[in-house]
């Protein structure tokens, strides 16, 4: 229940001048309806006393259609004023999840699948639309119904008033044990449906692979069996409904059996009229409505309980910034870089990925990293980068513990390109320069890149449209289309993450070189597999199941056995460090 | 309402084959329903009689006994109903999970160059949030409207029977009603599909940028993708408040004509319109039945709305299985060995895009290694995919065993080539399953192939055969990946294997492995490889060297560095640098 109110406070205070508005327009409408059973019944009456009462039944009659008509610009009116604020309250909800999906770092959001934290945004996000539009408007309706009906009845009869309130009150209990039953099984239907759309994204997403193997079969074999957990789920949801949903109708209809058996008798004794006995049953009817919506409400509640979880648990973590609010302002200039003593963990790994990792870069040299796949250089990078942050005092910029600067900040001062080229669905030119229009910088960064041919190739030149996740593009033009974006943006630190092997050799060495001639020049580390792309960097870094073996300049380590040496050999004598790439 | 688009009527008749197989629960639910309504319908007459009939006539002791049938028709009319709204939600669900799968399986079947323009994201829509509208309507909303139309039906009959003047005085107000509830029913249903198109839209944004989050992060894109985002956000919440006011005002409407039918009723009553005068217990009955008209009337045109939200994710659903991008597929079959793949004079554009390959011809034998060397865009990988048919539409010939590929049966060429992608893709699900992919191989041949690849470590740490890759291959790194994949493509045990090299993130000692282990297979295999690196293709029987799209040289590699062409230049030129490093 805290979560509800906190997320009243935050999200649905800031529209109390609609909600107002709304409850008034609600109390007008209940007050209306359960008015015009009262003008009906001294119709019914007047009936009774022949032509004597016609002029009241035509006055009653004018007054019940004046009210019909009266009720429905008012009650458009009341929903509207509570369903709107539901729907702007979705749309700051989902905007600022999002911007605080933004700002979590890769470790933290890596506690669920992409695929659960987009149904946050969509889906869960939806049930709170629910509970600040449906249920806001369920719970005043209810409360003023109650009130309104209840009045009207008790002034006709206490008695038949206080009978009628028992078959409902029973209804309305047992109904809170199903909606109990119902929350479970909901619960239990969103757990199915993650893993049903887990399974359908990476088909889709590997949609290459199961079509070369012919594996359709087995693949729509696995999804139908998520597919038959899900139709069990909903089975579940639905005896529970089926059984349980009506059983405040049930309760009205015991009612009316009530009415007759002990309202009956009365009204032949002339305790009441039987206009007032025919309201009686107008007005028990009209409980069930609210009464129903209070149940639902209940359960909205309840299963809204389960998305605040889901949804709060993101937005209200604080990014893991350890520099606070006010952090450093990473240098200006290209900084040395020290590494000491670093050992790292994922935060969901059970292993140490970097032990005691010791390394150091001049300001404005260049660091070559190379090593076995799994030997933890994309780590490396990726602690330096802060997409995850190192342990204290391990990391040190010019002197200054990188955990220190203010991240944004330091983002802004460095770059990294990663391995894995991911490319959104925009325009070649968007995901180079991400917006910004500085024409002379793309052609600069396509020609760096080596993509220029390949660019003027494309149908529309870097207008064109790449597909998701860059699917038209070839793996290597994708990669050096990544390489682009990140040359694009100045920086005093350039990490490169195995990028080099995206291009040829004669494209590789022109890059070297052009990094190297830049002024002033970034410090640089590089992970590559070509000793060619390494061998003029300062110092070079062998890693080896996360611990750094060797290091030294190209001619130190192919002076002395190791893996260097071993590697080195290995591609001079078959020509590998000289591909052909593509 | 506009041709272009398919009434809901058409939509739900589509829905027919998939509703069929459950026939019988859809049969009980229609017997269930008459009994149900007929119960309801002679309730508001029971009470008439107990009025008129017993309490103006002091008549206590029959009062009771009808008080009495009351209830049993009551209790009675609430199990008929049960019956009918269970039959009728099991059959329903039943229904969608069909529908899901056929969704599913058409998705698969569909050609790559559908998915290259479809984002996966709004794919995913369609089998889950869409479907899942249609089974919300169907089980929550939608599914009482047959029971909703018999009561309606059954309530005009039971009005008729007692007073069909009365009667007539009410139905003056349906057309009004009709009207009304079909224009705004139109309204509606345009808007609801605004409603999905930005949701789609907004999603697949999202889903874009939170799976690419590293990106958005170091290259400090948040506040573009952020405008970007509420660009979209904006539409979508637009649509949505407008289709509120809509749904709102249909139901006040449906609301306040009640009330103007019972005003109609007490002047009727009075004699006032015929001159006829009526009893208190018609009356009281009378606003019982319209009371009860109105309520189904009125969750109708909820329904009705819920059912245009189905209509819109139908007619998405249905869309995308119309969606006929196929790759067509002859019958023919083939014999177990391979004799040759001829490729001959192939041409090839994407779309109506200009050719990436022109007038490549080659000739793979069995055991023979032939290689496609050449600058990215050269069209080396392009021939890779059109040897799988992940692309349609070649010029020219390829021919397996003599027979032209395009008409092979889908699983006749499978069983003959085998791939290896250049991008990795695991799925969540056992190792096993990733590298069998469902095809029935024995352990052993999972256990020969992953030894070949030096993938074995990497299984056992990840719990052997039956231990978990995680959603997007959370838990195995790039190079991983490759070595299973790798595994994979070898254990599918086919005589033909094209190679689409992925080096670019594996080191030199992880390719080492995997190239002792191509070298082992390729003695027994016929090989066509998609080479990024020379070293793997030294000893390749015939090597083709390819610029945009054209062969510009060809043979052995001794013949080629002979030759002195382009291969030689750039065999020549690495053999230099590596004598300078």
């Amino acid at each position: 229940m805290t979560l509800v109110l906190r997320f009243a406070r935050r999200y649905m205070v800031p529209f109390w001048h609609w909600y107002l508005a709304g409850i008034v327009f609600l109390v007008l409408t209940n007050w209306i309806s359960v008015t015009i059973p009262l003008y009906v019944a001294e119709g019914i009456d007047a009936i009774a006393q022949g032509e004597a009462g016609r002029p009241v039944i035509v006055s009653s009659a004018l007054w019940v259609a004046g009210l019909g008509v009266l009720v429905i610009g008012i009650r458009t009116a009341s929903r509207l004023l509570f369903f709107t604020p539901g729907r702007l309250v979705e749309a700051n909800v989902k905007h600022d999840l999002f911007v605080r999906i933004l700002e979590h770092q890769p470790g933290f959001l890596s506690n669920w699948p992409t695929g659960d934290l987009i149904s946050r945004v969509s889906s869960d996000v939806g049930m709170l639309r629910l509970l600040a539009g449906f249920t806001a408007l369920g719970v005043f309706n209810t409360i003023s119904a109650l009130a309104l009906t209840g009045s009207q009845m008790l002034r006709i009869s206490p008695f038949l008033a206080g009978l009628a309130a028992l078959p409902l009150l029973f209804s309305f209990l047992v109904i809170q044990v199903f909606m109990r039953e119902l929350h479970r099984v909901t619960q239990e239907l969103q757990q199915v449906a993650g893993e049903l759309s887990d399974h359908a994204l990476s088909s889709y997403q590997g949609i290459a692979t199961i079509q070369t193997f012919g594996a359709e079969d087995a693949f729509e074999e696995a999804f139908e069996k998520h597919n038959q957990a899900y139709l069990l789920a909903t089975l579940k949801r639905a005896n529970l409904r089926t059984v349980f949903g009506p059983i405040l109708t049930l309760g009205a209809a015991v009612n009316v059996f009530l009415l007759l058996r002990y309202g009956g008798p009365m009204a032949m004794n002339g305790e009441l009229t039987v206009g007032e006995l025919v309201a009686f049953v107008t007005l028990v009817a009209y409980l069930t409505g609210p009464l129903r919506g209070m149940s639902f409400i209940i359960a909205l509640v309840k299963q809204s309980q389960a998305s605040l979880e889901r949804i709060d648990v993101v937005l209200y973590a604080e990014p893991d910034r350890p520099e606070g609010p006010s952090g450093e302002a990473p240098p200006t200039h290209p900084p040395a870089i020290e590494v000491h003593d670093l050992s790292f963990r994922y935060p969901d790994g059970d292993h140490d990925v970097l032990h005691g990792v010791s390394l150091s870069v001049p300001a404005g040299g260049t660091l070559g990293i190379v090593g076995p796949t799994g030997s933890g250089k994309t780590t490396l990078l990726r602690v330096l980068a802060r997409l995850y942050n190192p342990p204290p005092g391990t990391v040190r910029v010019d002197g200054h513990d990188v955990r220190g600067f203010d991240l944004d900040a330091w983002r802004d001062a460095m770059t990294l390109v990663p391995q894995r080229a991911y490319l959104f669905s925009e325009s070649v030119r968007s995901n180079i320069l991400l917006g910004a229009d500085d024409d002379a910088k793309l052609r600069r960064v396509l020609t760096l890149a080596a993509l220029d041919v390949d660019v003027a190739a494309l149908r529309d030149g870097v207008e064109t449209q790449v597909g998701e996740a860059g699917v038209t593009l070839s793996g290597g033009q994708r990669q050096r289309t990544a390489l682009a974006r990140g040359l694009a943006r100045g920086q005093v630190v350039l990490m490169l993450d195995d990028v080099l092997s995206a291009v040829d050799h004669r494209t590789e060495q022109q890059l070297v070189d052009a990094l190297k001639s830049r002024s002033p020049r970034p410090t640089t580390v590089i992970v590559a597999h070509r000793v060619s792309a390494l061998q003029h960097a300062d110092v070079i870094a062998v890693m080896e199941g996360g611990r750094v073996v060797d290091s030294g300049t190209h001619a130190e380590l192919v002076a002395r056995p190791g893996l260097y040496r071993e590697i080195w050999r290995r591609q001079t004598e078959t020509g590998e460090s000289e591909g052909v790439h593509g | 309402m506009a041709d272009e688009t398919p009434s809901t009527t058409a939509l739900l008749r589509r829905l027919l084959p998939y509703v069929r197989y459950d026939a019988p629960l859809y049969i009980v639910a229609l017997l269930a329903a008459p009994i149900g309504t007929a119960l309801v319908v002679v309730q508001p007459w029971l009470l008439k009689t107990a009025i008129d009939d017993h309490i103006q006539k002091n008549d206590a002791e029959g009062l009771i006994t009808l008080a009495w049938a009351y209830l049993v028709a009551v209790v009675l009319g609430f199990v008929a109903e049960a019956v009918y709204n269970l039959a009728l939600s099991y059959g329903a669900m039943r229904t969608i999970s069909r529908v899901r799968r056929a969704v599913y399986r058409h998705t698969l079947t569909l050609a790559r160059s559908y998915f290259d323009r479809v984002p996966t994201g709004r794919l995913l829509t369609r089998v889950t949030s869409d479907i899942e509208a249609l089974g919300e309507t169907l089980t929550a909303g939608a599914i009482t409207i047959i029971l909703d139309v018999l009561l309606v039906l059954g309530i005009i009959a039971a009005m008729l029977w007692l007073d069909p003047w009365l009667t007539a005085v009410m139905l003056v107000l349906s057309p009004v009603l009709a009207v009304v509830v079909d224009g705004i029913r139109r309204v509606l249903r345009k808007l609801y599909q605004e409603v999905r198109t930005s949701l789609a839209s907004l999603n697949a944004y999202m889903a874009e940028r939170i799976t690419g989050l590293g990106v958005v992060q170091l290259y400090r894109d948040e506040a573009r993708v952020t405008a970007a985002f509420d660009e979209r956000l904006a539409i979508f919440r637009d649509a949505t408040i407008k289709t509120n006011f809509w749904d709102a005002l249909l139901f006040a409407i449906v609301d306040g004509l009640s009330s103007i039918c019972m005003a109609l009723m007490l002047w009727y009553g009075s004699g006032g319109l015929f001159g006829e005068a009526v009893t208190a217990g018609l009356l009281a009955a009378f606003i019982e039945y319209v009371g009860r008209l109105f309520q189904p009337i009125r969750e109708f045109s909820q329904k009705l709305a819920v059912i245009q939200r189905a209509a819109a994710a139908l007619e998405k659903i249905f869309g995308l299985l119309d969606e006929d991008e196929h790759i067509a597929w002859g019958d023919a079959t083939l014999a177990d060995d391979v004799e040759s793949l001829v490729v001959d004079d192939l041409s090839f554009a994407y779309g109506d895009g200009p050719d990436v390959l022109q007038g490549v011809s080659l000739t793979l034998r069995p055991g023979q290694v032939v290689a496609l060397v050449g600058r990215t865009g050269s069209g080396k990988s392009t021939l890779g995919k059109l040897l799988q048919r992940s692309y349609q539409g070649y010029r020219g010939s390829i021919r397996l065993n003599g027979v032209e590929l395009r008409d092979l049966r889908p699983e006749t060429l499978h069983r003959f080539v085998g791939v290896v992608q250049q991008d990795v893709q695991l799925f969540p699900g056992s190792v096993r399953f990733n590298l069998t992919l469902g095809a029935d191989i024995p352990d052993a041949v999972l256990e020969e192939s992953l030894d070949l690849c030096r993938a074995t470590d990497s299984v056992i740490r990840l719990g052997g055969l039956d231990g978990r890759i995680r959603h997007e291959g959370a838990n195995v790194s790039v190079g991983e990946g490759q070595l299973l994949s790798f595994a994979r493509t070898l254990a599918a045990r086919t005589p033909i294997v094209v190679l689409d090299e992925a080096t670019a993130s594996v080191d030199s000692l992880t390719e080492a492995r995997i190239q002792a282990a191509t070298d082992a297979i390729l003695a027994r295999r016929t090989v066509l490889v998609i080479a990024h690196r020379l070293s793997t293709i030294m000893d390749a029987d015939e090597i083709l060297v390819l610029d945009a799209g054209r062969v510009i040289e060809r043979g052995t590699h001794a013949d080629l560095v002979l030759a002195g062409g382009p291969y030689a230049a750039l065999f020549e030129s690495q053999f230099h640098d590596h004598e300078s490093a």
